[in-house]
């Protein structure tokens, strides 16, 4: 289809061949490098910012002694995971609404003028990245967390034994022993780059902010779906899911000469 | 060796490091239900809404339950979800199982062609255009067939299935049961833990079926719960809450009570979700 020029009404066995004209095309629209700069800036923005956190946290937590208040933090974590984008764009709108929320106290403790996050073009990719830290550091904590339960205790003993530190116990034993599971995730993590959250944004963007955030699957369902440029949009469509492709093999090849097992 | 001033230090700032982030993390939540059980009659702006305003009352959900157009698609929603979970555990298990014997031939070249599917996605408009040639676009099953086997779970089950000795099933077969007989007698009862824990993943991401919901049904009457919640919420919401007054405060009173509403099946599930998801989550992490 994306070498057709598609015909909704001949189908696709009927539609007339174009060969590579509709990707011609995309590589001449203003748009579509928008589009790519926008998802690359927000997958990027993601690995940076969101990454590291779950680590952090896990290794904080792990410091805890497991008791009741270890759980609680747990399972408030976890929570927002299992709910909706459409759910948390409703909260997101409430609560940082300059009327309602607590936004408008915030801008005036910092002197500013109240504005409204969500239709502002300057902050929507730091909402982005946030909302998406809220929602899923929790959840990216379990994989550590059960990681760091693998680490022998036998070591931390020898070491408290030569007098090492909780940092010099964090630095040389800890990280260490979870840094392949590190490695291994942020390298598939980096595979997914052509994914800037899908329902996340659907959700999110809106008429006021579209040129900082419209991403591949957001442009495709608009202009292809919405707009009935059914061939362009598939070319896009194909495109990211080529590369896309393309990144995950390449860097399951790539954890493979880490030594770690790989995805397939 | 640690002082003793660091030993207690630490502990102290990491709790609170903790306390506070459990407070972000609760905090937009209480938010909203402090909000929806507030008076709908007494107008605030700019509240915190650690306590209601007003006189706490349930009137707002009340009067959200009256709500046709939300019932409805509660409805659908439902259906979605019981339906669907049973058709995808179904489907995905009886993918899995055969996969997971090693006398299937070709079975390598089936399990990659499977995967293969969730690396390269066909996109949206393909997906689209799959559904709409089956007669599928406004029906409900459009949410429920196109994911029936989730190739994830599916190699999540595989592996579990691969564990259940072989011997087992050659003992059933001697005594004289057929493949479908060992499938259902014999092999789901020994998954019950994994049936269990990717069911309620299931039932969870049904329920929060939303874009789908958008792309394939356009009749308004077969729309699902997110959708409608959707259109709820964004009523006048980019406006900028433009008409203040108690208008205003009741819509968003509201809003708020459909957030809640929405999300309490998921809270109502959540301690079972907490048990399985640890344990899911390990058996997929050992491959990806």
């Amino acid at each position: 289809m994306a070498f057709q020029d598609y015909n909704i009404f001949k189908g696709i066995f009927a539609s007339e061949w174009v060969g590579l004209d509709n990707f011609k095309e995309i590589f001449g629209m203003k748009d579509f490098w928008n589009v790519l700069r926008n998802t690359l800036i927000i997958s990027t923005y993601k690995i940076v910012f969101v990454f590291p956190v779950p680590i952090i946290l896990a290794l904080l937590m792990n410091e805890m002694k497991k008791n009741f208040f270890v759980k609680f933090v747990q399972t408030t974590l976890y929570l927002p995971h299992f709910i909706s984008w459409v759910v948390i764009s409703g909260i997101m709108l409430a609560v940082l609404s300059p009327n309602f929320g607590i936004a408008g106290d915030f801008f005036k403790v910092l002197g500013m003028k109240p504005v409204y996050l969500m239709a502002d073009p300057r902050y929507f990719r730091a909402l982005v990245v946030l909302s998406d830290m809220w929602k899923e550091v929790g959840w990216g904590t379990i994989i550590y967390m059960a990681s760091l339960t693998l680490i022998d205790s036998a070591m931390y003993e020898a070491a408290i034994m030569d007098g090492a530190n909780r940092w010099k116990q964090i630095w040389h034993i800890t990280l260490p022993s979870i840094a392949n599971v590190i490695v291994l995730l942020l390298i598939l993590r980096i595979g997914t780059i052509m994914q800037a959250g899908f329902d996340q944004i659907f959700v999110l963007r809106n008429d006021m902010v579209i040129e900082v955030g419209e991403i591949f699957d957001t442009y495709v369902y608009h202009y292809g779906i919405g707009q009935n440029h059914y061939s362009i949009a598939t070319a896009v469509g194909l495109f990211k899911s080529v590369v896309a492709a393309f990144l995950i093999i390449a860097t399951d090849r790539i954890s493979k000469i880490f030594g770690a097992e790989g995805l397939f | 060796m640690k002082t003793g001033k660091e030993k207690q230090l630490f502990p102290l700032v990491n709790y609170s490091f903790f306390i506070i982030i459990s407070v972000i993390m609760i905090y937009p939540f209480w938010y909203v239900l402090m909000f929806s059980i507030s008076d709908p009659n007494v107008p605030v702006f700019n509240s915190y809404y650690l306590l209601p305003a007003g006189k706490p009352s349930l009137a707002t959900y009340e009067a959200l339950l009256r709500q046709p157009m939300l019932l409805k698609s509660l409805g659908n929603t439902v259906f979605i979800t019981l339906v669907g979970t049973f058709v995808k555990l179904l489907f995905t298990s009886l993918t899995a199982y055969p996969l997971s014997r090693s006398n299937l031939p070709g079975r390598s070249v089936i399990f990659s062609l499977i995967v293969f599917t969730m690396i390269f996605e066909g996109g949206i408009i393909p997906t689209y255009l799959v559904v709409k040639t089956f007669g599928l676009i406004n029906s409900l099953w459009s949410l429920i067939l196109p994911g029936a086997v989730v190739v994830y779970y599916l190699m999540i089950m595989a592996k579990f299935f691969r564990g259940i000795p072989e011997s087992l099933v050659e003992s059933a077969k001697i005594d004289g049961y057929n493949d479908i007989h060992i499938f259902f007698r014999l092999i789901i009862p020994l998954s019950k833990a994994v049936y269990g824990a990717i069911g309620l993943f299931c039932a969870v991401q049904l329920w929060n079926t939303y874009f789908n919901g958008v792309l394939f049904i356009n009749d308004i009457d077969k729309r699902v719960l997110q959708v409608t919640v959707r259109s709820l919420l964004m009523e006048e919401a980019m406006t900028g809450d433009a008409g203040m007054g108690k208008v205003v405060t009741t819509q968003q009173n509201m809003k708020m009570a459909t957030i809640i509403f929405t999300m309490l099946p998921i809270l109502a599930v959540y301690p079972f979700l907490q048990k399985y998801f640890v344990k899911g989550i390990l058996i997929g992490s050992v491959k990806g």
